[in-house]
């Protein structure tokens, strides 16, 4: 890697402060608010919300602090999506943001901006948002190890997304042949890039695993009962989280802690137009 | 640099996705006096149709899947759907059969009374907006799907401009017989996630909706069915209707989305089957 001066180093990592824990309720089992160099895992189920935490923290991320005098508690900070299982919905985040700010402008009984300032404010918030799709692992990898240019000019970007890290594990697995070096040789490689990138640009990584084995919900403890990647991973994972629907009818989610363990802690969340209600 | 994917900020990718995504309508719409009053269709006497709770209809870029059990309707809507999109939107679709369901005579049956419904006859046959592929088995299809997309990408052939919608019916037929078995070592989830992934990349690259078909399976757990194919294939649609039929009067079907990336899940939607197709 190229020589870097001391002031250069200051500004690539001395800004990255203002990430004010990502989201105060739903990482409230914590001892300490989320912050830079931690890995978080969320587990579950087709349809359990994964993604939708995801779209959450992104607007968490993107959204500025205050706009035109509202408070939108945002952290005003960059994010990379890496998208492999294709779930992520544009049209989807900016409903999100809209209702966010309208429904902050009515609650603080400020007088709402026009709808032309609306859509130019959230593309600019959108601007902090980078999105890769990739489609097989060899592309995955690539790309990941292609971030070091965007992550080295932007120096906002604090949090990076994978959804989902383990979306190429059958095809690993029927590739790598019959040992577990050849099976996992991707995710480990994987997990290297991610590290260094951890280490060097000082990043939060979040990663969603969708269930590929059945599992009840309420017999999840820890994270040997679900987990099926290779170890490394499970030692890099530093929170984890598996999340469920309550019933096939409601919009109720449930978000248990299973790393750090805390005697199963869990949090009930909704699901609407708005994102993600606590 | 072959294998990089491309990267772009988010409100680039907004200025695109406006300008190019296409809402694919259904074409089944709940006729009120084709409704067969028992109680349960009386709750949904101010019902919604299935457009409504798709949050307009099938979206370009998404993968859609329909699961139920045999008979109940699948292909019979896959039909109906590619018939709305020949004969109501003028667009073209590509419709792949796996199990050999596709009737070109259906097609013309529900064509025939749906353009005498709307007295539209256009000055292109609609019969010709539709092309059949049959596949068997699942090497075939994924070589298939690929040939689709160099097709696509190629703008020779201009009925290839038009495709708007790519009809896969049904996963389950061509991926059943590969999965499990003593010494799979996971060949057959390998095989399974690769068409799925051929699926969601062609819907993606090439902007076009893509609905396919699945079986269901006993939940060993409860006393109802759950689709086929097992916790993987789970993952793979954006969307999942759940197509089923009523308990006291069987020719009365529901749909019901029991998954969604974009929209609230809501209630059931009742659908009736005749000569032109879902209502």
């Amino acid at each position: 890697m190229a020589a870097e001066t001391a002031a250069n180093l200051f500004a690539r990592l001395g800004r990255k402060k203002s990430l004010d824990g990502l989201d105060k309720i739903l990482f409230q089992g914590l001892s300490r608010p989320v912050q830079v160099k931690d890995v978080i895992e969320l587990y579950g189920d087709d349809g359990s919300g994964k993604t939708q935490i995801l779209l959450h923290l992104i607007a968490n991320c993107i959204l500025p602090q205050k706009w035109k005098g509202a408070s939108l508690e945002g952290r005003g900070v960059g994010a990379i999506f890496v998208d492999t299982d294709y779930h992520f919905s544009l049209l989807r985040l900016v409903e999100i943001l809209e209702e966010r700010i309208t429904s902050c402008f009515l609650q603080q009984g400020l007088p709402m901006p026009s709808v032309a300032a609306r859509q130019t404010f959230i593309k600019s918030c959108l601007s902090r948002l980078t999105l890769a799709k990739c489609n097989s692992t060899e592309e995955l990898l690539d790309t990941m190890r292609s971030f070091d240019k965007i992550l080295c000019n932007r120096t906002d970007i604090c949090v990076m997304m994978i959804d989902s890290i383990s979306a190429f594990y059958w095809q690993d697995k029927s590739d790598g042949g019959e040992t577990y070096q050849g099976r996992e040789k991707h995710q480990k490689r994987l997990l290297e890039v991610l590290r260094r990138y951890i280490d060097q640009y000082y990043l939060v990584v979040i990663a969603t695993l969708p269930a590929i084995y059945s599992k009840d919900f309420k017999r999840i403890q820890r994270m040997d009962d679900y987990a099926y990647m290779c170890r490394p991973w499970r030692w890099f994972v530093k929170c984890a989280y598996a999340v469920s629907r309550t019933s096939d009818k409601s919009s109720t989610f449930l978000m248990k802690q299973v790393k750090p363990d805390v005697g199963n802690f869990v949090i009930k969340f909704d699901i609407d137009k708005e994102g993600l209600k606590c | 640099m072959e294998f990089l994917a491309n990267v772009v900020t988010a409100d680039v990718l907004y200025e695109k996705l406006l300008s190019s995504l296409k809402v694919i309508t259904t074409g089944i719409l709940t006729n009120l006096e084709s409704l067969l009053f028992d109680i349960n269709v009386l709750n949904h006497f101010f019902s919604i149709s299935l457009d409504d709770i798709l949050g307009g209809g099938l979206y370009s870029g998404e993968v859609n899947e329909i699961f139920g059990s045999p008979g109940v309707g699948k292909t019979q809507s896959c039909l109906s759907v590619a018939c709305h999109v020949a004969g109501t939107l003028f667009k073209n679709v590509v419709y792949i059969d796996t199990g050999a369901g596709f009737s070109s005579k259906r097609i013309h049956e529900v064509l025939t009374e749906k353009c005498v419904d709307n007295s539209t006859m256009n000055y292109v046959n609609p019969m010709t907006r539709i092309q059949c592929v049959k596949t068997f088995e699942i090497f075939h299809a994924l070589f298939v799907l690929e040939e689709l997309k160099k097709c696509l990408s190629s703008e020779e052939d201009a009925f290839y401009e038009d495709v708007v919608l790519v009809v896969f019916d049904s996963v389950a037929s061509i991926v059943s017989p590969i999965l499990g078995g003593p010494k799979s070592q996971g060949h057959g989830h390998g095989m399974m996630v690769r068409l799925g992934r051929a699926l969601k990349s062609l819907a993606y690259d090439y902007n076009v909706a893509v609905l396919f078909t699945n079986n269901v399976v006993s939940d060993s757990n409860s006393s109802y069915t759950k689709p086929a194919l097992g916790i993987s294939w789970s993952h793979m649609p954006n969307t999942r209707i759940f197509l089923h039929q009523s308990e006291q009067n069987p020719p009365q079907k529901f749909m019901k989305i029991t998954k969604s990336v974009r929209m609230p899940l809501q209630d059931s939607v009742p659908i009736s089957i005749n000569e032109s197709g879902l209502h």
